[in-house]
């Protein structure tokens, strides 16, 4: 019966969406399912995929890492990097234009300073941005004329062009601006304007489909694929047979139990991707409980993670120990994951003087009751997700521990987590690129509104170490300093860490030479095609 | 009505005659999904307790287990060295200098990937140098005395090797082993290493225990040898290297891989040998193949062709097993020296399998895992990847798998990960129980070889949960990735 609700589901949003497809069929068009809206197309404000994957085809950066791990010049045509290593000098492209304003014919040309202002934004105190500690390391920036800019570096770092992949945004939108914070009324948040293979035609609705024609002037040369679509969904369970059924070409990231359906499918490709992310609980660390390191440990000892991915994933990931993906440089294989134990954390909660219970079984302290807010955003209300949440709730019930759930739509759930930092616990999955800079996750520095330290997380060593691994030019060293982190992590608990999923992107076989970046998805959408009907 | 009664207990007879024991099935089972511990367990456990008898189905089910988990682990040996190899020489061309313990391990590396020059040239810069600990210098010895030794230069060899140390326990070990794996003196090799066995610090007793039992092997006795890596960790280091409080990089002993899988086929030629001589079906010809294929593996090449041929004595013509029994034959031609010889014999066969390509991705199958250098069979290979690409045929999954290993052998790696991919199990890609771990292995090496490292480490971990010994493969990768990372810090919440 739920197999043919669902399918009713999806052929009605077929039906619906074939309507208003047709043309963009006929014009060249890629249409992607994404299991949500994004909160905010600006580069320098957003920190979830949904918003970066749209942004990554909007805007442009100094320089972009290509498939083969070169870096190569965007909206910089070279780069000079001084004898001692502190001064990076970018001279940037001359026949680079702005998207069109909307009403306008011709876009404006990109300048030097375009750069500055961008840089400006992004680092000021002010900014609600979680990118700053990513650009710590950087001291100045100055224009040396509209097309040569310099960027003066504290001390020599590590890969330090590599990070100039900031994407850059239009000056003359931000006159007035010193700082952003996502309340301004700004054209550019209604109305991106970017320098990228695609510019931003429309967006009906905050919840609605959002349609991107390709750049004919764009500085790397115009993109095959003529228009890009991107449609959320706000079940994740429909994606994957919208893509069967063909309402979309590209599903960016399928839901483990879909995989099997799509690979005995000869229209669809299965892409490995990302292999950099992990799921976890993540804790509030100002409510005074959850900063108490015996309780964090005892949701990690109550909940059974082998068998919750073993049942709702069936089993099609890894379990981990710390705050590291197994795919990366810096895991640490010494660290054992938690075990399987109420046990256990039932000794955890004594230690932590929980003993008492209520009526209803849940433990309590003096006026501290063992109850948690827990927020999850509606679009990851799939069966799974709601499986997963449900399991967590039976498990730490078992202990004496109450979980209340709260829904929220996407961005009211980035809002009260990241901005106003309103909930006990969250469901999320972090996802990195390959530097595996965890520093915006757990550095003291990094806690405030806009940032990633969500959770409030504070611990020196931590922090010192992070700092050593920031600044060292030794990568040994910071492999093993990585190491040590994870481990210090582990034991901490700052978050209960889940598992890593196998991640795949599926798409129709008719969309030709698909390479994807792990993180940005569309980096090398240019080279990309769509094979015409025979 | 009769005839049907008497049909029917004749039936109830053979059934029960040809009957496979439960214990067999499982253990069968258990292989088929890789778990290859576990099925080697339950067959000895009821051999143990007489549940089953040792007969040449229970040899057959043993030794062939056995064969795959040795090819595993020969497997990530070889792929273990190399990347240790370009762990080493990235840290080199960045720094443009090794200190004397990375030179020594860089050396060691070279030796275990046939690189004699290149390990005698790095050697002797370390043991000149006064810079490094003595236990270190003499093992540097010992490995230079090898490189000589196998170059040719015995007498050489010899002098080096008389300057080890008798201090330096694990020195003498590894000479000891050296006496063994070099096809010196076994006999010497099994007394050096009981010598010191007692006296050496924990952190070298895994490596030594490998040893002796390599030693045992070498001298023809399997069952003590086998018996002797029971309780072997194969993930502990023997170096940790700490230029300062912040640093370490960890080194594990090369030899121990090569020589536990090598263990592993001394074990199951054991059990597949009587199985040759005690029966004339397929099962006899089946194992005769194996024994070759593993003597070939421990090149004992004598061995190899005598096993061979007798697999194609027993084996129906143009049958799998005749196939791969010549391919193996060929293949120890090519590694005696006699190139022409192993040409002219594979495509001889190749031309009776004409119009099978699955039977020819086996046949190239066999040798190119035998250890033959590309450049020796290339033109071999090149024919046959040009038959097999113009071949349209229902590929079953190990024949894309096997499409994989050959243009992995090529060095065409993009080609190599697009079959290895297709051949994957998707659903549960780094699932051993779906997947071949012989094969995630060199999937994993294939996408280091193109730098997607994430994806690498991902197989790898995987690999780690049901194998031990993929440590020191995991560390080498991460320790390359680590160089090569190229990000800009994202992150991003989903």
């Amino acid at each position: 019966m739920k197999r043919m609700v669902r399918l009713l589901i999806v052929v009605g949003i077929i039906a619906i969406c074939s309507a208003g497809i047709a043309v963009a069929r006929d014009d060249n068009a890629l249409i992607y399912g994404e299991y949500g809206s994004p909160t905010r197309l600006v580069p320098i404000l957003a920190n979830d995929s949904i918003s970066i994957r749209l942004i990554e085809l909007i805007y442009g950066s100094l320089v972009f890492y290509d498939i083969g791990g070169e870096i190569k010049g965007d909206l910089a045509a070279s780069w000079l990097i001084s004898k001692d290593l502190r001064t990076v000098t970018f001279y940037l492209r001359e026949d680079v234009r702005w998207h069109p304003m909307p009403g306008e014919s011709d876009g404006r040309g990109f300048r030097a300073d375009d750069v500055v202002k961008t840089f400006e934004i992004m680092m000021h105190p002010k900014t609600v941005t979680s990118l700053q500690s990513r650009y710590g390391f950087i001291d100045s920036v100055m224009k040396v004329d509209s097309f040569t800019i310099e960027f003066t570096l504290k001390k020599p770092f590590l890969g330090a062009l590599g990070r100039f992949t900031f994407k850059i945004l239009p000056s003359f939108l931000l006159d007035e601006y010193s700082y952003l914070t996502g309340d301004e009324e700004l054209t550019l948040y209604k109305h991106p304007i970017g320098t990228g293979p695609y510019r931003f035609v429309s967006q009906k609705g905050p919840s609605s489909e959002i349609v991107l024609q390709a750049n004919d002037g764009y500085h790397l040369g115009t993109p095959s694929i003529r228009k890009v679509i991107m449609k959320p969904f706000a079940d994740q369970n429909i994606i994957t047979q919208t893509l069967l059924y063909g309402g979309i070409d590209l599903e960016v990231r399928v839901p483990p139990r879909d995989i099997g359906e799509i690979e005995g499918d000869s229209r669809f490709e299965l892409n490995p991707y990302s292999t950099l992310s992990y799921s976890f609980f993540g804790y509030n660390h100002r409510n005074p409980v959850l900063a108490i390191r015996e309780v964090r440990l005892a949701f990690a000892y109550a909940i059974n993670r082998q068998e919750m991915l073993d049942s709702f994933f069936e089993g099609k990931g890894q379990l981990i120990s710390g705050p590291v993906a197994p795919g990366s440089w810096a895991y640490n294989l010494d660290i054992e994951s938690i075990p399987y134990s109420p046990e256990e954390a039932n000794r955890m909660l004594d230690r932590a003087g929980f003993k008492d219970r209520t009526k209803d079984g849940i433990r309590r302290r003096g006026s501290y009751t063992l109850t948690f807010r827990m927020v999850v955003p509606i679009s990851k209300e799939s069966e799974t997700t709601k499986r997963v949440i449900l399991a967590f709730q039976n498990y730490l019930r078992q202990v004496g521990i109450e979980v209340e759930i709260e829904w929220l739509e996407w961005k009211s759930w980035t809002q009260a987590v990241f901005i106003d930092h309103e909930f006990d616990i969250i469901y999320a999955d972090w996802l990195f690129d390959d530097s595996f800079d965890i520093s915006s996750l757990f550095h003291s520095r990094e806690i405030g509104p806009g940032k990633n330290n969500f959770g409030s997380y504070r611990n020196p060593e931590v922090d010192a170490l992070l700092d050593e691994a920031a600044t060292t030019l030794d990568i040994e060293k910071k492999r093993t300093v990585y190491h040590r982190l994870h481990e210090i992590l582990a034991e901490d608990a700052p978050y209960t860490y889940l598992w890593t999923l196998t991640n795949y992107a599926a798409y129709n076989r008719r969309v030709r030479r698909i390479n994807i970046h792990p993180t940005r998805f569309f980096t090398y959408i240019k080279d990309w095609y769509i094979q015409g009907e025979d | 009505m009769k005839k049907i009664v008497l049909f029917f207990i004749l039936f109830l007879i053979s059934v029960q005659a040809f009957a496979i024991p439960k214990e067999i099935e499982n253990a069968l089972k258990l292989n088929r999904i890789n778990h290859f511990d576990e099925a080697l367990q339950v067959i000895e456990e009821a051999l143990d307790e007489g549940k089953i008898n040792p007969d040449i189905t229970s040899a057959y089910t043993i030794g062939r287990i056995l064969y795959r988990k040795g090819e595993l682990y020969r497997e990530m040996s070889q792929i273990t060295v190399l990347a240790q190899i370009a762990h080493l020489e990235q840290i080199r061309d960045r720094e443009e200098a090794l200190t004397d313990e990375l030179k020594l391990f860089l050396g060691i590396g070279y030796f275990f990937n046939g690189q004699y020059l290149d390990a005698a040239g790095i050697l002797n810069q370390v043991i000149k140098s006064r810079k490094i600990e003595a236990p270190l210098r003499s093992l540097a010895v010992v490995y230079l005395g090898s490189s000589y030794h196998r170059t040719g230069e015995r007498d050489k060899a010899q002098e080096f090797w008389k300057q080890v140390d008798q201090d330096h326990a694990y020195a003498r070990a590894t000479l000891g082993f050296m006496y063994a794996y070099l096809g010196i003196n076994p006999s010497y090799a099994e007394a050096t290493i009981l010598r010191v066995l007692d006296d050496a610090k924990p952190l070298y007793r895994n490596s030594i225990q490998v040893y002796l039992a390599y030693a045992l092997m070498a001298s023809g006795r399997f069952t003590d040898a086998y018996n002797e890596i029971g309780e072997v960790n194969l993930d502990k280091p023997i170096y940790f290297y700490k230029p300062d409080d912040n640093t370490e990089i960890r080194f594990y002993d090369l030899a121990v891989l090569d020589a536990y899988s090598r263990i592993i086929f001394g074990e199951s030629i054991k059990n597949l040998e009587p199985v040759v001589t005690a029966s004339s079906g397929e099962l006899a010809s089946f194992s005769s193949y194996y024994v070759a294929q593993m003597y070939l593996y421990l090149e004992d090449y004598e061995k190899c062709f005598n096993f061979a041929s007798r697999a194609q004595k027993l084996s129906v013509s143009s049958s799998l097993t005749m196939i791969r029994a010549v391919s193996c034959e060929s293949s120890a031609y090519y590694l005696t020296g006699k190139e022409r010889r192993g040409k002219r014999l594979i495509e001889r066969e190749t031309d009776k399998i004409y119009g099978k390509p699955s039977f020819l991705l086996e046949m190239m199958r066999v040798l190119i895992t035998s250890g033959v250098a590309y450049d020796t069979v290339r033109d071999v290979i090149i024919d046959a990847e040009s038959y097999i690409y113009d071949t349209e045929w229902d590929r079953t999954r190990r024949d894309t798998a096997l499409l994989g290993e050959l243009a992995f052998f090529s060095g065409n790696y993009t080609r190599a990960l697009y079959y290895l991919e297709q051949a994957r199990d998707k659903g549960n890609k780094n699932n051993i129980e779906t997947n071949d771990p012989t094969f995630l292995l060199k999937l994993s090496y294939v996408y280091y070889n193109r730098e997607d490292y994430s994806e690498s480490l991902e197989v790898l971990f995987s690999l780690g949960k049901s194998f031990s010994g993929v440590r020191p493969l995991q560390d080498a990768v991460q320790s390359v990735y680590s160089y090569k990372q190229r990000g800009s810090g994202e992150t991003l919440i989903e």
